[in-house]
Order: structure tokens, then sequence, then C-alpha cells
């Protein structure tokens, strides 16, 4: 794929192993996330879309299994297949360069702790560092002007000795006798301005209150801003968005997308966005890859894909969109089953254009024109039978 | 009729067999999962091994431990020794000797009762006393635990303090009380005939007659109430009297389902409050099924679920209960099959400051071990069907 | 609302249901004869020998009303009548004995919440691998043992074979030392805590060493309660978005579980561990009577009728009245320690 993409999905392929048999969820997904841009990854529900968003960050709960695939993450000159990091450097990855925003905010926040609490980990994990450099600057700040008292020399030498080795013995000596560990609560303090500041910038009225909220007191779109908040904290290089705002009213839809639009510019981050709509594709996303049973079929710019769908489930993604005036269009048939999936095209049931090797062999994934890919035997000569 | 044609009958018997197959599809397919899951789990494979191994010694009992005494529960007495004698003794008393017995096989326990017959005629009490009292128990939970939570109210209200009164007692020394305060010989007569009636027939007449469900259960409620207070103060004629002859052990029986209901009410009335918001009880409702059909069809099956397993485990922790209070001294009588009864026997023997306190081990660690796997078996099943019948955790 | 008010507002309600529970025991009462009833008047012996009197005195023949004025106010004086069995005053009785069975239930109760938490949190964490199987199996073995033969089996092996842990409370030694040295000042009634209190600690030891099997036969029945509720809510805990959530975060396997699954297990066990609290405190009557220990459980069974006893009926529901504020105070700090954890209920 491009070299100077900042994520490549390379051939996933991802299994369920269930009583009722092995569904095969992805069957061989290629993408790629350019720095900077907004890829849309759209879908009907079931085809996979969040599975893929798992996979990226190698979080596929059992019984699931990742098969076969790379996942390419190409950061500060360096190239790293996310599937074959060991777990220590992985945990390094995920909230810090990878984040994930989830579907329903209510579900991905913990009830018993407050949304303050919740960033503060998040924020406290990754950037300690930044988080103590800034509280010995201000301590300095202090000592040169001649208002720091012992105490505070002696936090800031513990704090210097936390940040190059956070389990050394003296830490775990001091941190248990009360009146030494108090250098702990200003690192909490420190955390927990980051995270109001964090619940400001998503635009969430009288931050210093509703940090110390629990989740079931917030609304839909508060939680969600919340968990944006926390996906965002450590200013991840990628953001994976599955299906933010499908759990919210309309409304509060449309206030969660122009959040992110903003965000898009405040925090550069390279955003994958999953979603089922459409209509959120038109207005958020730079290149779109749309989704059928496991693997992507279509992937292009946005109002190339709009302009000009190339693939027959695009088209009739495209032409099933409700226009007023003019009767219903809809895909005829039903989503195949995963599990004894047809061999072949998955799509080649429903399709209008269904030629015989259709049924016999599975298309590749080819650019068919610039920057345009689709995976249909009707923009490619048939295969090695030639 | 060609096959195509008879494939497409939508009359008749033919039609009505099809549709039935059809309808009990899925909940084959989840049985043969339940199955599934039960041969995978070496816990519940153990557990069942056990309650049968169990139930054969008691089916085969007259077989293998032929009665001496007329009353079969009765251990046969060897002499009226005081020291218990080893496995392996022979047996002297003719009697005995006629039946069949030459050996102890497990020795005998004070008072020269045989271990061996007590421990294969135990089995068959401790089932009687397990099964019956959970039983029971859950009977009256069921019954008493749907009302309470299908009509809420003033019913559940009442019901329901009721229930945490008989619940906030200590349960063994509330059965201890019982079992000395139930008296040996009760009287059935036309009056308890009526109260009963009432009670019963009353809200169920009502309840498929119309939907007044709640209504009716107060009415029955009201006049059971009303020939209870008659009874007791004017008092009735008393024809058609019956006596029943309460042996000590019935006595323990219903003291413990006495001590026991409680908990299956309100399990199985958070089950029903749980399963009565769900949507597709509001669509039977919407179609005109009778109380006593969605109660029946609906409710039930999907709250019986905790109370299954809150049964399996309970008839172990029943005979745990019955063995302690022999162990006491309030439960079965002497020289009951029993097995709580024989190693009430044991204690002098061991405590008796002897130089070798496990001279005398067979008295209690046979009877003992009885109790413990029964209760291990019927533990395991439980537990295991707890993994298994719990809807959310099946499929992980 | 904050937890302090719902503390506040759980404490008022606290008061009715005491209310609640004298006036069962009452009803309870009223199911047995006056010349029965008279012992529940009396705080001796002698007293006994006018029964006449005492039904008039007290109204036992008179309206209900009456009998309850009358009876609580003997309540509230501390009044709980004759215990025959004790040979003194019912509520002399229970404070006397209840020293023994708390120090009986002290080390158990925290043992088994400890210990089965822990293992309850392995066994979810490995489901269906071998520590899960093995702890299951452990539990639910304990669990079918029956009190009294654990506890003679425990003391055949360990004391009469092996001479290592003693039954009863005190060795002999210790025993004379407290009641006849003159040395020896009660503080709390426990022999542990006294002993360090008076300066003896080869009492505190001794007593200690008493401890040990029936805290072993305690534990050992009671800790599949733990151990099979903490496994379920972990289980599900483990199954919810917030643990996706936390893993997305890039927190360990050890900080997702101990951090974010546990604490809302927690939230189920806190109520078995309430009532397991107060279950041991009222039902060790086995335990007491298999170890010889004079506590409130032993005496209880007595006045029950155990052992061929003549039944005590102030014994009983002097028991009943201890049992039911127990069980009171067991639902309090259970509702307050659920308010602190799960913070939807104090604001919901």
């Amino acid at each position: 794929m491009k070299k100077n993409s900042i994520l490549t999905v390379d051939n996933l392929k991802v299994n369920f192993y269930t009583y009722e048999g092995i569904v095969e969820a992805l069957d061989g997904v290629n993408l790629n996330l350019m720095p900077g841009e907004t890829l849309g990854v759209v879908g009907e529900t079931g085809c996979g879309k969040s599975v893929t968003g798992l996979s990226i960050m190698k979080l596929v709960p059992p019984p699931g299994r990742i098969e076969e695939g790379k996942v390419i993450f190409n950061i500060k000159n360096r190239t790293l297949n996310v599937l074959e990091l060991e777990e220590r450097i992985l945990r390094k990855i995920r909230g810090r360069l990878i984040s994930m925003v989830f579907q329903d905010p209510r579900s991905a926040l913990n009830p018993v702790y407050t949304v303050g609490d919740q960033i503060m980990e998040v924020l406290l994990h990754h950037r300690r560092k930044t988080l103590i450099k800034r509280i010995i600057d201000q301590l300095d700040k202090k000592i040169k002007e001649g208002k720091a008292g012992f105490l505070e020399k002696f936090y800031k030498k513990m704090l210097t000795i936390m940040m190059e080795d956070p389990k050394s013995d003296i830490i775990e000596l001091t941190s248990k006798i009360p009146f030494l560990r108090g250098y702990k609560r200003l690192l909490k303090e420190e955390a927990k301005k980051e995270a109001i500041n964090m619940l400001r910038l998503m635009r969430i009225p009288d931050p210093e209150r509703v940090v110390d909220m629990y989740p079931h007191e917030l609304s839909g779109g508060m939680a969600q801003r919340v968990v944006i908040a926390m996906a965002l904290a450590c200013n991840p290089e990628i953001l994976i968005a599955d299906e933010p705002t499908t759990n919210l009213d309309v409304t509060v839809q449309l206030q969660i997308l122009y959040l992110i639009k903003r965000l898009r510019e405040e925090f550069s981050s390279s955003i994958i966005y999953i979603t089922h709509d459409m209509g959120v594709i038109a207005e958020m996303c730079d290149r779109v890859a749309v989704m059928y049973a496991g693997s992507i079929v279509e992937l292009a710019d946005v109002i190339e894909l709009f302009k000009n769908p190339l693939h027959p489930y695009t088209r009739g993604l495209l032409e099933s969109i409700p226009r007023p005036g003019q009767p219903f269009k809809s895909i005829p048939g039903t989503v195949p089953s995963l599990i004894n999936p047809p061999k072949g095209c998955r799509f080649h049931e429903r399709c209008p254009y269904a030629m015989e090797i259709c049924n016999r062999e599975k298309p590749k994934f080819v650019e068919v024109k610039k920057n345009h890919f689709v995976q249909c035997f009707l923009y490619q000569s048939k295969s090695s039978k030639d | 009729m060609k096959k195509e044609e008879k494939e497409k009958t939508t009359t008749g018997f033919r039609y009505r067999l099809r549709e039935f197959k059809a309808g009990m599809g899925p909940a084959i397919k989840e049985l043969k999962f339940t199955l599934r899951r039960i041969r995978q789990s070496p816990l519940s494979i153990v557990g069942i091994i056990i309650i049968v191994i169990f139930a054969g010694i008691a089916i085969v009992a007259p077989i293998i431990a032929p009665p001496v005494m007329r009353d079969p529960y009765r251990i046969f007495r060897d002499g009226f020794g005081a020291e218990p004698r080893p496995p392996g003794s022979p047996v002297l008393e003719p009697i005995a000797r006629e039946k069949g017995w030459t050996v102890h096989y497990f020795g005998t326990a004070q008072g020269q009762y045989d271990i061996f017959y007590g421990c294969i005629w135990g089995t068959r009490t401790a089932f009687r006393i397990g099964v019956l009292v959970v039983a029971i128990s859950l009977i009256i939970g069921i019954l008493l635990g749907s009302v309470s939570g299908y009509y809420g109210g003033i019913i559940d209200e009442i019901l329901m303090r009721f229930t945490d009164i008989v619940l906030a007692f200590p349960g063994l020394i509330l059965a201890m009380a019982l079992v000395i305060a139930l008296p040996l010989m009760w009287e059935v007569d036309v009056g308890l005939i009526l109260i009963i009636a009432a009670a019963f027939l009353i809200p169920v007449v009502i309840l498929r007659v119309r939907h007044m469900g709640g209504l009716g259960l107060l009415i029955g409620l009201v006049a059971a109430l009303a020939i209870t207070a008659y009874k007791f103060t004017v008092g009735l004629p008393p024809i058609w009297v019956w006596s029943l002859q309460l042996s000590r052990l019935d006595k323990v029986l219903i003291a413990l389902a006495l001590v026991g209901w409680p908990s299956y009410t309100r399990v199985i009335r958070s089950e029903v409050l749980r399963v009565r918001q769900e949507d597709y009880v509001e669509a039977a409702k919407a179609i005109g099924c009778s109380d006593f059909r969605i109660i029946t069809k609906h409710i039930l099956p999907n709250a019986i679920y905790s109370v299954i397993i809150m049964a399996t485990l309970d008839i172990g922790a029943i005979v745990l209960t019955a063995a302690a209070l022999s162990f006491l001294g309030i439960g079965a009588p002497e020289g009951y099959a029993d097995w709580g009864q024989m190693i009430s026997y044991a204690r002098n023997w061991i405590f008796a400051g002897i130089e070798n306190p496990w001279q005398y081990w067979y008295t209690f660690t046979i009877p003992g071990i009885f109790i413990f796997t029964f209760v291990l078996g019927w533990n395991l099943l439980g537990d295991a069907f707890r993994d298994i019948l719990d809807p959310t955790l099946r499929r992980r | 609302m904050g937890l302090r008010e719902y503390i506040v507002r759980r404490l008022l309600l606290f008061i009715p249901t005491i209310l609640g529970v004298t006036i069962l025991i009452f009803a309870v009462s009223q199911l047995f004869t006056p010349e029965q009833r008279a012992s529940l008047y009396v705080t001796s012996e002698k007293q006994l020998e006018k029964i006449d009197v005492i039904i008039q005195t007290y109204h036992l023949n008179e309206s209900i009303f009456i009998q309850f004025k009358e009876w609580f106010w003997q309540v509230l004086h501390g009044n709980l009548g004759y215990s025959h069995i004790a040979k003194q005053g019912v509520l002399q009785a229970m404070l006397r004995k209840l020293p023994a069975t708390v120090e009986l239930v002290m080390f158990s109760i925290p043992l088994t919440i400890i210990l089965g938490i822990y293992l309850g949190v392995q066994s979810a964490v490995h489901r269906d691998k071998l520590v899960d199987h093995a702890t299951r199996t452990a539990a639910i073995i304990g669990w079918s043992l029956p009190s009294f033969w654990l506890g003679i089996m425990l003391i055949a092996i360990f004391y009469l074979a092996l001479g290592w842990f003693p039954p009863e409370r005190i060795g002999s030694q210790a025993y004379n030392y407290i009641s006849l040295s003159g040395k020896w000042r009660t503080y709390t009634g426990l022999y542990t805590i006294d002993g360090l209190l008076n300066g003896q600690i080869w009492i505190t030891i001794d007593a200690l060493r008493h401890l040990v099997l029936p805290t072993i036969s305690l534990t050992t029945i009671q800790i599949a309660l733990i151990v099979r509720v903490m496994r379920s809510s972990m289980l599900e805990s483990l199954s919810k978005g917030y643990i996706v959530t936390a893993r997305a975060k890039g927190l360990s396997q050890a900080e997702v579980i101990n951090k974010h699954a546990r604490r809302n297990a927690l939230i189920p066990t806190i109520t078995v561990s309430g009532l397991l609290t107060a279950g041991m405190l009222t039902g060790v009557t086995i335990t007491e009577t298999v170890f010889n220990i004079d506590g409130i459980g032993r005496w209880a069974a007595w006045s029950a009728g155990a052992g061929g006893s003549v039944p005590d009926i102030p014994g009983v529901l002097g028991f009943a009245m201890f049992a039911g504020i127990v069980y009171c105070i067991a639902n309090l700090i259970v509702d307050i320690l659920y308010a602190y954890i799960d913070p939807r209920i104090r604001l919901g």
C-alpha cells in the first residue's frame, strides 16, 4: 500500500469459535489511513466494522482469534506490526498512540468511579512524566522565589526520583508515610487539573463540577464527551471512533459530530470513523471504506465514492437512501450467515451483476482508478485461469 | 396423496404435528446445548454419578440389608452391650441370623446397632427428608412467590412481611423449637378442609372466569381467615375427623419445611418481578391471555432457573440440618436408620479420654462419609447447574 | 444525596425495625400459656414459686395491649425473663456468654471474607482452568461437610492424636489464673484481647491455640458462600463494556481486574458477607456444642430442648431477639457499605 500511510491493515482475518460453528467474521480486510485524514468505514450491522476496530488495537475478545494478517503502524519513522508486538509494548500504545471511542458511553464508563478519576487514570498511566515535570517546574519556581519550605524541597526530590524510576524503594517507602507522601497528592491534583482542562476542551459546561460526577449522573451526550476526552487525553496519533453517535438522540448526534470536527483541528489525530450512516460519512470523512460481510469492498475519496460508486453493493447502498417523492429502493436478500459463508464473493447472491466466477472465487482488492480500490470481478480480469 | 401434496396440507393432524415439531425446535436445541454443557463439566458428572449410586443403594436396600425388625427403618440390635464392636464382628442374634446376617460389615455402634444397616437404610431416610422438604418448600414458594410478585400491591406487602418475619428467626433454633412444639397427633376435620378450600379454590375459580386475579386472592384469603376465626371461637361440628399420627421424624420434616419455604418465596418473587417487566409478558397480556396462563406459560418457565439451582443445593443443606438436629438429640428417634442419629451415639466413644481415640473410628467416620458424599453429590450438581442454566453466562 | 445524608436516613429507619422485631417476639410469646410465660417477668428461681402472683401482677390473663405494655416496660428495664438453663436472668446470661461466641467467630469472619474474595477473583479470571476447578471443588467439599463431623474429626486428629490444638476456650492453667489468682481484670470478656490488656501474653497465645480448630472448621464450611458469589459477580463484571475501555486505555491485566472489575463485583459480595457475619454470630450452635464453648449458640440450643433438656421459653425468645437485632445491625452496615461503594445507590 501507500508508503506514507500511518496505518495499514493488510489481509486481516478474524474467526470466532462458537458453539454453533466458526464465524468467519473478517475475511481479509484491507485498509490504509493517511496522517491527518478521517477515514470512514461504513457498512450494515454485523459486517465486521467493530471487530476491525478492535483488531487494530489487538483487543478482540475470546472466542475470537486473529488468524492472519498484519496491522502496520508507521510512527516516528518506525514500522511496527501491532499484531506481533508483545503485550508490554502494546499497553504503551493503547490509549497513548491509538485510542478508541465506543458506541455506548454508559457502558463504556465504570459506574463506581467518577468521570474525573477515569480521565485521570489514562493521564497518570501514560503522561506521568509530563505531569511530574510540570510540578517540578512549579516547585522550582517557588524555590527560586524563596517561598519553598522543607516539605516542598522534599517533594521535588521525590518527584525527580519518581520520574526516573517509579518503582524504586524510596518511593515505595515514603508513599506509606502520611506527611511525606504529599507529593503523590500533588501529582493527582495536577492530573485532575488536566482532566478538567480536557473536559473544557470537550465544550462541557462547568467542568470543575462535572469532574467529580459519576457516569450515571450524566446525560448520554455528556457521557460520550467524557469518553472522547479519555480517548484524546494523551493526544493519540490515531483515534478509532466506533459508532460514537449511534446510541444518542439525533440532536445530540449533531453536537458530537461538530465537536469531533473541531477537535480534529485541535488535536491533529488521524481518525477512523466507523458508522452505518452514509450521511455522517458525507459530513465527516475524507475517504471512505465500504464494508460488507467481513471485507472491504470499496475504498475511495468521499466525493469520488458518491459520484462514482463502482461496487454493486455501494451502488445499492447509495440508491437505498430515501429521497422524498421517490419510491423506496432496497437491496434484495439478506446478509449471508458468516458461519458457512458462501464461497467466492460474499455479495454474489444479492448482486444484480453476478457472474459465474463470482460464485467460485473471491475477487482481489485492486486499485481500479487512481486512489479508488474495488473488490469485484466487474473491474478486473478473471484471475489465474487466464 | 403424493408427498408434495402431503407437505402442503394446512389442516389436520399432520399439520399440527409439523407445527409442534417446528415450535419445539429451538427448545430442543437449547436442551441439547444444556446436555452438552453438562457432559463437558466434570463436576456435574461426578455429582450425577454420586446421586445415582445413592439412589441405587436406596432402591436395593431391602436386598442388600434385609430388614430384621417389623419396621424396616428400625436398626436391628445385636444384644444390648454398650461398647461398639469393630467391623467384621460376627452377628450373634438368632433372628438376625435367620434373615441372612452373618457379619457386621461396618461394625456396631453403642447399643449394638448395626452400622451397615443404619447407613444403607439411612440412605432412604436421607432421600425422603431431602426431597420431601424441598418439594414442599418449593411448592409453597412457587405459589406464594409468583402470586406475590405478579400481583404486587397489598397482597405482596402482606406476604412479604410475613415471609420476612419467618426469615428473621435463626433457622436451626426455630426448627428445634418447632419439633418440640408440634403435637404428636394432628386432627384434620371439616373446618381445616373448608379453610384450605377457601384459600385455594375461590381464587382459582375467579382467575379462570374473570381477570380479577388479585381480587379473587383477597377474597379467598379473607374467607380462609374468617373460617379460621370461626373455628377457633365458636367451633365447628367435628364430622370427618382424621387423626394423623406424627412420628418424630415427620415432625422434623414439617419443621424443616416450615423454616425453609420463605427463601424460595423470596427468590421466586424477585425473579417473577424481573420477568414480569419483559416485553413478551406485555405482549401476552395484549392478546388477552388469562393471568393463570401468563404465569404458568410465560413467567414461571423463565423465573424458575434460580429456584432449580437453589432446590438442588438445598437438598444437601436439609440433610445436613436434619443430621445436626439428630446429633443434638432432637431429630430421628433412637434406633432409627438415620445417619445423624448414628453419629450422635459415637460422641461418647471419641472423647471418653481413652488412649486410642481411633479405636471406635467406625462409629462416626462411616456414617459421616455417607452424609458428606450424599450432600457433596447434590452440591456438585447444583453448582454445575448454576453455571449451566444461568442465561447470561451460558454462551461464554 | 451524599453519603452522610444516606447514613442518617438509614439510621432513622433502624429504630422502627428494631421495634418491629420486638413486637414480633411478643406476638410469638402469646402462643404460650400464661403459666409458661410467667418466667418472662422474673429474674430469679425463687420468684417462680408464686406463679399466681406473677400472673396477677403482670396481667397475663388480660388483653393483648395491656400485656404488651407490661412486657415492653420490662424489656426496656433490661428484664428479659429468667432462664432456668443458665440459672440467671436472660439478659445477664446472654451478656455473659456473648464474648465466647464473639471470640469464636472474630477470626473466622475476616478470614472467610478475605480468602473467599481472593479465591473468587482467581476462579473467575482463570475460568474453567485448573485454578477454577480446584477452588470450586474445594469450596463445595467444605460446604458439604457436616459441621459436627468436621469438628469431631479435627479434634480427633489435631488434639487427641497430635496434641497441637485443644478444644474449649483456654487450658486449665490459664483458667485457674483468670478465676483464682485475683490479678485478672476482665475488660472485654475476650481472652485474646484481655490477655494483652492484662499483660499476660501467654494467655492470649493459649486462647489463640484453642481457637485454631474452630476457626478452621467454620472457615472451611462457610468459605464456599463467598467464593461462589464473588466468582459469579466477577464473571459478570468482566463481561461489561468498561473492561474493554480499560484495556483500550492500556492498563495491564492486573490493573483491569483489581481496579475495575473487582470493585463492581464486590457489591453483591457485601450483602452476602453481611449475612455471613450475622449467620455466624447466631448460628455457631453446633460448633459451640462440639468444642464445648459456653457461648450463646449452645445456650440457645439447650433452651430449645437439645439433648433432652426442658424447653426454656424466655431463653428461646431472648435468643430470637438477639438474632433479630444482630440481623438488623448487619443489614444496616451492609446498606451503608453498599452506598459507599456504589454511587448509584446514594444518589439514585
